[in-house]
This record gives C-alpha cells, sequence and structure tokens, in this order.
C-alpha cells in the first residue's frame, strides 16, 4: 500500500509533531489489537474516535473518514467479530500513516549496519 | 493255308473270311516281295503271318486298309458289325465320307489329316457315326505302310469303340463334380486328409472360413498337414482323436472348441470320420460353427430352468397328467398333499384326491370326467372341490384344469388353490369390511372438514399473500419459502433469497440483544410482534411492521417460524416527518417567543427607565432620554418586524396573500434599495455592490412591494452572514425565458452545507438552531421570502459552499416587454461571479492570516482537558507557540478539580493565575464535556468554555450550547481557528466581563467577532 503523508509533510514547523506522531502509531494499533482480544468494543472504540481525530489533525485527512465510518458501526452494534475484516483494513491503512523526510530517516541506520 | 476250325461259323462267313484273309496276305505277300524277301524266307514268313492276318480278320477291332490315296480296300467283319456297312459298300470310299458327322471333331480330324498328308501315323479318339446315324465313339490308331521300294502303299485303321468307356468316364465326371459341388455348397467346412493328416481336399467353405479364420497363422490348404491349423493345446487331443479313428476304435472323432474373435467368441465342432479309399484309408474332417445353436442351446436351458424355477415357486399346485395319469407335479403341489416326493403321487388321476365323503366313487369319477370334457371342449375350466391330501386332510381347493398338446400327448394341467385359509379370510374381510364401512363414515365427515378447513386455508393464505409480507424460515432462519411481496419490497428474486439466512436483509439497525428477545418470546408466546428495520438488495432501509409464530411438526418440535410483514416504510417516514415538523414548530414557538420578549423587556425596561427619567426632573439628561426612546424605538421596530414576518407567514399558509402588478422602474427600485442595505453593510465594513446586464429592461411588470420585501431578506441575510468581503446584487435575463429576471446576491459569509440548504426554505429553520442565537432573527425571512418569489412566477434557488460563501438567485416573471424598455447598462459585470465569490473568500482568508499577530495569545491562561495523547500534544504545540500557558488534564473531573482549586468561586475568580480560557474536549473517560461544563457553570465558573468535538456529533452542537459552552470547534482541529478563537474569546469577554453572563445556564448570547470556524455544521 502506498504510504499516507500529512497535508503538512514537509512544513518545518510541523516536522517534530508529526514525527512524535508516526512514532506513537503503533502503540495506537497495539492498543486496538489488545482490546480486541479482550473483545472490549467500548476501548476499540475509544481509540478509533481519538485516532479519527487525531489524524485529522495531523493532516491525514485520509484516515479520517472510514475511522468515522468504523466508529459509528461499532456504535451500532457492538458485537466485534462483525467488525473484525474492517477493522483490519483500518490498521492497515494506520501502517500507512508515513512522513516523506521521517522515510529517509528510518533508512540511514540500517545502511550503517551493513 | 490253314484255317483254323474254331473259327468257322458258317460257310458263307467262312468263304468271305477266307477271301478277305488271302486278299490280305497276297497284300502281305506282295509288300514282302516288294519288301526284297526271299522266296524262301516268303513262304516261311507266310506261315508265321498267318496267325496275324486271322487274328486281324477275326478282331473284335474294326480294321480298315486303304490305299495310299485314303480309299478302302478292305475292312473286317468287326467293322461291319460296328458300322454296319459292309465292304462292297464302301470300297473304294474315303472313310470319312460314310463315318464322319456333325458331332465328330474337327479339330481332331484336321490333326489326324496333317498326320496322314504328312505320312505319319495318327492315334486319337473322336465320334463317328454308323449306318444307322448312330453316335459311337472310337479310339482311332492309324498307320502307314510302304512298298518294298519304300513308297507309301496305303494305310491300315484300327478303330476301337469306347462308347461305353466314355459314357462312364462322363458319369464319372459329373459324379466328382456332384461330389465337389456338394462339399463346395456345404456350410460345413470339410478337408479330405489321409491318415497321416496330409490334406488331400478342402473344400470352398474350409478355404473361406478356416483359411481365414487366423490371419496369424498359415491357411492350411491342399497339400498340407491337417495339425498345422490347430494350437499346442487342442493338438494332441485332436492326434489322439484321430489315431483312435484310424485304429477303428471310434467311430467317429467330436470335438467343441472355442474361437477367439474379438468382439465375439465362436464355437465350433470338429467331427472326424473315416472310410477307405480303395485300399488306403481316408479322413475326411468336418468344421462346423455352432455358435449359434449354442447359444440357442444355452437359452432354451436358461429359458427351461426359468420355468422349471416359476413352476416350483408358483404357490399353486400344479399336477400334469398324461394317458398314464399324473406323471409330473410341482413343490407346491406336493406340499398341499403331503407327498415327499413325486413317487408318490406318480400314476394317480386328479380324481383320487378327491373327497368321496358323502357321496360314492362313481359319481366322483363322472363329476371329474365331466369336468375333463368341458376342459378339452374350451380349453379350460375351473371348479371348487373339496380335496384330500395322502394323509386324509381335507380342504376345500380351487381347481383349474387346462390341456395342451406335447408332441403325441394330450396333456392336463390342473393348477389347485389350497383355499382353506381364503375360505378363513373371506369371514374375516367381510367382518372387517362391515368395520371398515362404519369407520368410512366417520371419516367422510372428518374429510369434509378438512376439505372445509383447507379451503378456508387457501382463501386465508390468498389474504395473507395478497395483503402482507410473507416467509417461512426453517428453525435455523434459513428462508425456504417467500411471496411475491416480500421478494418485491427486498428486491432479491426468489431464486436469491431460497436457502440463505434471513441475516440477508439484516440492517444493521436492531443489537443482538434485540433478536434474541425475538426468538426468545416467540418461542415463549408462540408469536412475536415488533418492528424491524431491513435492508434491501439495493441498500435501501425499510420498516417493516412483523408478527413471528413458530412452525411445529405433528412430534412437537421446532420446525421453523412462519412471518408476516406490512411495509411501514413510508408510515415511518411519515412519522419521523411528522416528529420533525411539530419539532419545528416547537423551535419556532420557543424562538418567537424569546425573540418577542427580547425587545419587549428591553422596551418596558427603557419606558420604565423614561418613567423614572420623566418624575425626576433633577436627573433628567437629554442623552439618556435621547438612548431610552431610541432604544425603545430600535425594539418596537424589531418587534413591528417580527410580528410582520409572523403576519406573512400566516397570510401565505392561509392563502391571504394578495400580489399586485404594476409597472416599476428596476433602476429606480435597486438604487432606492441598495441606498437602504448599504448602512447595514457599512456598518459591517462590506461592500455592497449592484450590476445590471445591459438586456434587463428598465421597466417591468411586478409587485414592487413583495420583490423589494425579497430583496431585503435576502440582501440582509447576506450582510447578516458576512462577516468579511462583500455582498454583491446583480441583475441579468434569464437566457430560456424572455419573461424572467435573474437577480444574484452574492456574499462571501460563512455558507452552508449540502444538508442545510436543503432545509433552507422550511419553514421555521435557519440554517442551524444555533444561528437563530447567534444572528437571531425568525427564521421565516427565507421561507416568506421564497412564497413570494413563487407568486411573482419565479422561484429561489441557492448554490453555496460551506466558508465559501452562498449565492442566492431570485427570479420572477417580468411580464412581456418590449424593446425599448431595455436599459443601458449602467455597470458592466467585469468578473464572472464565481471567480469574484473565491477571490474574495480568499481575500478573507488573508486578511484573517495578517490579522494574527506572531504570538497573538501571549499571556493569556488556559485550561485544556484533553485525553487523547495526540491531540493534546498537537493542542500544546499549537497554543503555548501562539504565546499561551497551558494547563493540560485529562479528563472532565479533573478540569473541575483544576478549575476549583481555590475553593468557592469568589476565591477563584481573585486568582490572577487562574485561567481565562477553558479547551474542553467533549469525549472524555471518567468525567465527560457536558458533564465537566455543567458542573463548572453550575459552580458559577463564567469565563468561556470552548467545545472540542469531533465533525460527525452534529446534533452535539445544542448539546453543548445546553451544557454551557460558549463556542464548538470541531476536529481536525484548525490551528488558525483555533489560535483566532482563542484570542476573540479572550477579547469578547474581556470587553463583555463588566457584566458576566449570570446565570449562566441562561444559555451563551456571545456574539463572536472573528471568523471562527465555529459549530455552524
Amino acid at each position: 500500500m502506498q504510504p499516507i503523508y500529512s497535508e503538512f509533510d514537509g512544513d518545518v514547523e510541523w516536522q517534530e509533531l508529526l514525527h512524535d506522531f508516526i512514532d506513537l502509531v503503533p502503540q495506537r494499533i497495539n492498543s486496538i489489537r489488545e482490546a480486541m482480544t479482550q473483545l472490549d468494543a467500548k476501548r476499540v472504540r475509544t481509540v478509533i474516535h481519538q485516532m479519527r481525530g487525531a489524524c485529522g489533525s495531523y493532516g491525514f485527512h485520509t484516515i479520517t473518514k472510514p475511522a468515522a465510518a468504523l466508529e459509528s458501526a461499532i456504535e451500532a452494534n457492538a458485537s466485534l467479530e462483525v467488525h473484525q475484516a474492517q477493522i483490519e483494513v483500518f490498521i492497515q491503512l494506520l501502517q500507512c500513516i508515513s512522513s516523506s523526510d521521517k522515510q529517509s530517516h528510518d533508512v540511514m541506520p540500517a545502511m550503517g549496519e551493513r | 493255308m490253314l484255317v483254323d476250325p474254331a473259327i468257322v461259323l458258317s460257310a458263307s462267313a467262312m468263304g468271305i473270311a477266307l477271301a478277305v484273309a488271302i486278299a490280305f496276305v497276297v497284300v502281305l505277300l506282295t509288300a514282302l516281295v516288294v519288301a526284297r524277301m526271299h522266296i524262301v524266307r516268303l513262304s516261311k514268313s507266310n506261315e508265321e503271318l498267318r496267325p496275324f492276318a486271322d487274328f486281324i480278320r477275326d478282331s473284335h477291332l474294326a480294321v480298315i486298309k486303304t490305299d495310299a490315296n485314303r480309299r478302302i480296300q478292305w475292312v473286317n467283319e468287326a467293322f461291319t458289325k460296328s458300322t454296319g456297312f459292309t465292304l462292297e459298300e464302301i470300297r473304294g470310299e474315303n472313310p470319312s465320307v460314310h463315318l464322319q458327322c456333325n458331332e465328330t471333331s474337327q479339330l481332331t480330324i484336321a490333326e489326324m489329316r496333317r498326320a496322314l498328308d504328312t505320312q505319319k501315323g495318327f492315334h486319337g479318339e473322336l465320334i463317328n457315326c454308323d449306318k444307322n446315324g448312330r453316335r459311337r465313339w472310337v479310339e482311332l490308331d492309324i498307320e502307314p505302310y510302304f512298298s518294298g521300294s519304300g513308297t507309301l502303299a496305303g494305310f491300315t485303321s484300327l478303330q476301337r469303340d469306347i462308347t461305353d468307356r466314355k459314357a462312364i468316364e462322363a458319369a464319372l465326371e459329373e459324379s466328382q463334380a456332384l461330389f465337389n459341388g456338394a462339399l463346395n455348397a456345404s456350410i460345413v467346412a470339410v478337408a479330405i486328409l489321409d491318415q497321416s493328416g496330409n490334406v488331400l481336399f478342402v473344400n470352398s467353405k474350409w478355404r473361406r472360413s478356416l483359411g481365414e479364420a487366423d490371419p496369424s497363422r498359415k491357411p492350411i490348404s491342399v497339400g498340407g498337414c491337417y495339425f498345422d491349423s490347430f494350437s499346442e493345446a487342442m493338438y494332441d487331443k485332436i492326434l489322439n482323436g484321430i489315431q483312435r479313428v484310424v485304429n477303428g476304435e471310434l467311430p467317429v472323432f467330436e470335438l467343441e472348441y472355442q474361437k477367439s474373435r474379438a468382439p465375439t467368441v465362436k464355437w465350433h465342432l470338429l467331427r472326424i470320420t473315416r472310410f477307405s479309399c480303395q485300399d488306403s484309408i481316408r479322413l475326411m474332417a468336418t468344421h462346423e460353427d455352432i455358435t449359434e445353436r449354442k447359444t440357442a442351446a444355452e437359452k432354451l436351458y436358461y429359458k427351461k430352468e426359468k420355468l422349471r424355477s416359476v413352476y416350483n415357486a408358483c404357490s399353486d399346485g400344479i399336477l400334469l397328467f398324461d394317458a398314464t395319469g399324473l406323471f409330473d407335479a410341482n413343490k407346491s403341489a406336493m406340499a398341499i398333499f403331503g407327498a415327499n416326493s413325486i413317487h408318490a403321487l406318480l400314476r394317480k388321476e386328479l380324481s383320487d384326491f378327491a373327497c368321496v365323503e358323502g357321496t360314492t366313487l362313481q359319481s366322483v369319477v363322472e363329476q371329474f370326467s365331466q369336468y375333463m370334457e368341458q376342459t378339452t371342449k374350451f380349453g379350460e375350466s375351473r371348479f371348487e372341490y373339496l380335496l384330500q391330501d395322502l394323509d386324509g386332510r381335507q380342504f376345500p381347493a380351487e381347481i383349474r384344469l387346462s390341456t395342451f398338446q406335447h408332441f403325441d400327448e394330450r396333456v392336463t394341467q390342473a393348477t389347485i388353490r389350497d383355499n382353506t385359509e381364503r375360505k378363513a379370510n373371506e369371514t374375516r374381510l367381510q367382518d372387517m369390511n362391515r368395520q371398515l364401512r362404519e369407520d368410512l363414515d366417520v371419516r367422510m365427515v372428518a374429510e369434509k372438514t378438512i376439505l372445509e378447513t383447507t379451503l378456508y386455508l387457501d382463501v386465508y393464505r390468498k389474504i395473507v399473500d395478497h395483503h402482507a409480507i410473507v416467509s417461512e424460515t426453517n428453525v435455523y432462519g434459513n428462508l425456504i419459502a417467500v411471496n411475491d411481496a416480500f421478494c418485491q419490497v427486498s428486491g432479491y428474486s426468489r431464486e436469491e433469497l431460497i436457502g440463505r439466512n434471513h441475516r440477508i436483509l439484516s440492517s444493521g439497525v436492531h443489537t443482538p440483544e434485540m433478536w434474541r428477545e425475538m426468538y426468545r418470546s416467540t418461542l415463549r408466546d408462540g408469536f412475536w410482534h415488533g418492528e424491524i428495520c431491513n435492508r434491501a438488495k439495493n441498500g435501501d432501509l425499510f420498516w417493516v411492521d412483523t408478527t413471528i409464530a413458530p412452525l411445529f411438526n405433528d412430534a412437537g418440535e421446532l420446525r421453523g417460524y412462519f412471518a408476516i410483514r406490512a411495509n411501514i416504510t413510508s408510515l415511518k417516514t411519515a412519522q419521523s416527518q411528522a416528529e420533525a415538523a411539530s419539532r419545528s414548530k416547537s423551535e419556532f414557538l420557543a424562538n418567537m417567543s424569546h425573540e418577542i420578549r427580547t425587545p419587549m423587556t428591553a422596551i418596558l425596561g427603557y419606558a420604565d427607565i423614561l418613567d423614572e427619567l420623566g418624575s425626576c426632573p433633577d436627573c433628567q439628561s437629554s442623552s439618556q432620554t435621547k438612548t431610552a426612546v431610541e432604544t425603545i424605538q430600535r425594539n418596537g421596530e424589531h418587534l413591528l418586524a417580527i410580528i410582520n414576518d409572523i403576519l406573512d407567514i400566516s397570510k401565505i399558509e392561509a392563502d391571504k396573500m394578495t400580489i399586485e402588478s404594476l409597472e416599476v422602474n428596476l433602476p429606480v427600485l435597486m438604487a432606492d434599495l441598495l441606498n437602504t442595505m448599504q448602512v447595514r453593510a457599512q456598518a459591517k465594513g462590506l461592500e455592497l455592490g449592484f450590476e445590471t446586464q445591459p438586456n434587463v429592461p428598465r421597466y417591468i411588470t411586478t409587485d414592487p412591494t413583495r420583490l423589494r420585501q425579497i430583496l431585503v431578506n435576502l440582501i440582509g441575510n447576506a450582510i447578516k452572514f458576512t462577516e468579511f468581503g462583500s455582498v454583491r446584487v446583480s441583475a441579468r435575463m434569464s437566457t430560456t425565458s424572455s419573461r424572467s429576471l435573474l437577480i444574484d446576491v452574492i456574499d462571501s459569509g460563512i455558507g452552508m452545507t449540502v444538508e442545510q440548504m436543503s432545509r433552507l426554505f422550511g419553514a421555521f429553520e435557519q440554517a442551524d438552531t444555533s444561528t437563530t442565537r447567534r444572528f437571531g432573527g425568525t427564521g421565516l425571512g427565507l421561507r416568506i421570502s421564497k412564497r413570494l418569489a413563487e407568486m411573482l412566477g419565479g422561484g429561489i434557488s441557492v448554490a453555496a459552499n460551506e466558508n465559501r460563501g452562498s449565492a442566492f438567485t431570485l427570479e420572477i416573471d417580468i411580464g412581456e416587454v418590449g424593446e425599448l424598455s431595455r436599459s443601458q447598462s449602467t455597470e458592466v459585470a467585469a468578473l464572472d461571479t464565481a471567480q469574484r465569490v473565491a477571490g474574495e473568500v480568499n481575500a478573507v482568508e488573508t486578511q484573517a492570516d495578517l490579522g494574527l499577530l506572531k504570538q497573538p495569545l501571549l499571556g493569556m491562561n488556559i485550561l485544556l482537558a484533553e485525553d487523547g495523547p495526540d491531540n493534546q500534544r498537537l493542542l500544546l504545540h499549537h497554543l503555548r507557540k501562539a504565546g499561551a500557558t497551558v494547563q493540560l488534564v485529562q479528563n472532565g473531573q479533573l478540569a473541575v478539580e483544576a478549575m476549583m482549586q481555590g475553593g468557592d468561586l469568589a476565591t477563584v475568580l481573585k486568582q490572577s493565575d487562574q485561567p481565562d480560557l477553558v479547551l474542553m474536549d467533549m469525549q472524555m473517560p471518567i468525567m465527560d464535556g457536558y458533564e465537566a461544563t455543567r458542573m463548572l457553570r453550575c459552580k458559577g465558573v463564567a469565563i468561556p468554555i470552548i467545545a472540542l468535538t469531533a465533525h460527525a456529533m452534529d446534533g452535539d452542537l445544542q448539546r453543548c450550547l445546553d451544557a454551557g459552552c460558549n463556542l464548538r470547534l470541531t476536529k481536525p482541529i484548525d490551528r488558525t481557528a483555533l489560535i483566532e478563537t482563542c484570542r476573540s474569546m479572550r477579547d469578547g469577554f474581556a470587553a463583555s466581563s463588566v457584566s458576566p453572563v449570570v446565570p449562566p445556564t441562561d444559555g451563551p448570547e456571545m456574539l463572536v467577532g472573528a471568523s471562527g470556524n465555529f459549530a455552524v455544521t
């Protein structure tokens, strides 16, 4: 899947904020996964709700709509099994969150290890 | 000369013979002389030759002597005897003249002549005829003889009659042909062998079949060895057989053998017999294809076995009689008569089995012979008779007699059925019949009831089918039957539905608990009734009023569910519309009460002030009086406008509004109007412009009062909802109708969403209920304008983009206009309307950007209540960067605690480091924003509280306001809007902080002067 970049990507003022945000995305995904295994629909919904707001605020607007859809779907039906596939897709979408300068930054240590 | 006395038969004959002999001898002697013989030797030879002469004369062979010219000189007696010609008759003649006939082979004659012409001898066979014309076969020997000088003297010819031999030969040939023909015609392959197995003869069938039967083996033909045609397995068998036949141990050797030639198996019969030919032993080997015979025999055997099996399996006893009595019986017959073997029954007559009790043997025999006669006459007879078995057991029997011819014999067949059981059964049957008849009557009644019930059910079914949506499922909820209405409402075909689970229609609207309860109560109460929202194939939702009942089988086990439904979607829609309308009316009433009360309060309040001023001449102040009067006037006018609106809409709704039709000078009307509106526009710093296209007529026909009213409303709204930029009015002619005038009112204000636009013209509506608070007004203006526009023969349409401004277009009918009344353009439409709007909006943003100082929130204390870590960081970053001091709390409860740190409100208000503003996320754990805001307001906290909510929570705006928030910012957070809103709230609050809004729960009345991104969703 293609990386998803923030609207503010490349803006020096946003750089640090975006990096911090992106670094914490895996943690958010873990939270969702953890809540899924515990069948804690409320927690899943809360995290997705937060991600929805945060993604929008950090300029990742692509995420906002699917998150909203997922959030209201879980609200309508708390049975997580029904949404499992949708949640997985959403997680994949989250994994695509990236920034153009972050990528190159990540590659550097890998090259150094050679 | 000596004559053998034995030959002398008669004197004459002797004379002739003698003469002939003498002549012959003379000739011979002459010849001998010619041959230079000595006299002595001659006489001596004469003596030696005499027996030959005698022999020739007396021979039974016909002898002819001719001269060199083949003229007959002499013939013997045998010639005369065989041909009938005497010497006298034919002397000097050529023999052929008399002896040859038509049948004589000309080929042989020609050959003969050729030989004689060259003075050679000739030997041959030919047909001659005698004097009587009879044809005779003769064997001919002709030799020339020569004189002493060696010249040809003549010919002697000996003829033997071979007619008899020829006849035998012909017969033999015919017999041979017959033999060959017969053998060749035979369908059996035949070979004649000698005793060593050498093939001497084969017939054509042999050549055809045996030779070709197995292409891998060389065909055995004449000269070959018979044994070569057999495989080794058969070789010994056949050799042995042949030896035994040759030795005379066996008259004939027979062997059946199989010959496989795919796909069929052929059976052959080999027969070897022996016969003698002269002294030799000959063998005749025949090979016959007996496949058919074999098959037929097998079939026959099978048939016979089958018949035998049927015969024995037959439950009736079958007895067969011929002239000597019983000769066969089947197993059933033996069982019926108690016989262990057939021998116990053999030779008996049928009458022997009859029971004689109560009658005489004589009459029994008579009676049976009568039956037999009947049978002979009609081929069959049937009767019942009391019989007895070998042990004397008596039993009623049903007897059927029939006869058939078996070769010379007349065979009678008796079929016996022991009726003992049947008789008993008959009695039972009669009883049962009676019982059955009684039962039948009962059943008839029941069936009638069932039939009637079925008819009723049919009618019910028809009615239900016609009236309702019907389906039947199995216990798992899989559909097993649906009616047409079901297909129609769901959009699925019957094929798509049958077998699928009912969940195919699930809308996701109902909770799993609801479904569980539905099944529970269906089983508990025998039915369930309620309203269900389903989803059709095309995704549309539909509501059905549903009754479900469980179906049980006759064992009382759950078999499935039966459901009927009525489509109540339109009812539901109508209901929600009605509810919305009702809500709308209530809101309107509430708004009106508020709108009317507010100016009334002011009027009454300032009237009191005037009163006080009037009663206190000392404190009389002209400026105060003036302010009071102006306030009363302004509020009075406002009140009047509201009342006018209400009256107008009432009139319109009641169809009481009348429209005039006057000639109007459009530029004058517009100039006057804009003049009036300009004041309000300027008051807000907005540019208000008007332009008209050249083809717009100067004079139009319409109702000027109503047109003015509409435009005042549209332009007034534009000014009201626009904070920066401009409001532009332009007039143009419709491209589709020469009678339609279009007037656009374009602003650069807050705009609207599509959803808002759709509700715009409804009664008592503003784009958002909250705008009523912000912008005031009855919400009736547009409704009135739209209805008025329709009355003027046109309408109002709207195009808008949220935050990008709106464009209202008024269309009115202006009547027929002459060319002269077309106005000249006063202003030129320089820019495209859309460009203009876009440009102005950009201008607004630029202005907003310019308005931001580097740290616009410097010195500001903000309490941020937000649980999401990402948003926390983002908000902290933005706010701190803008110069604000931010205190962060994780939830509502902590926010309240933070605010109440100093104890009571009074203390709080005094503390300088207390927040100037609260940014409150509304969705938080432990205590949400609503609750926290309400608590803060209850505790008297009056500082601005800005709600932070997500987009989707549209309905929550009112909740935010009700809870006591001043306004709402939506997520995603827009930095500019956030900073600007915080800044303006601080400024606004500072300006109005002289009289804090108490009690705060009355609702935030704060008007914000900035272009915030605040709630208009």
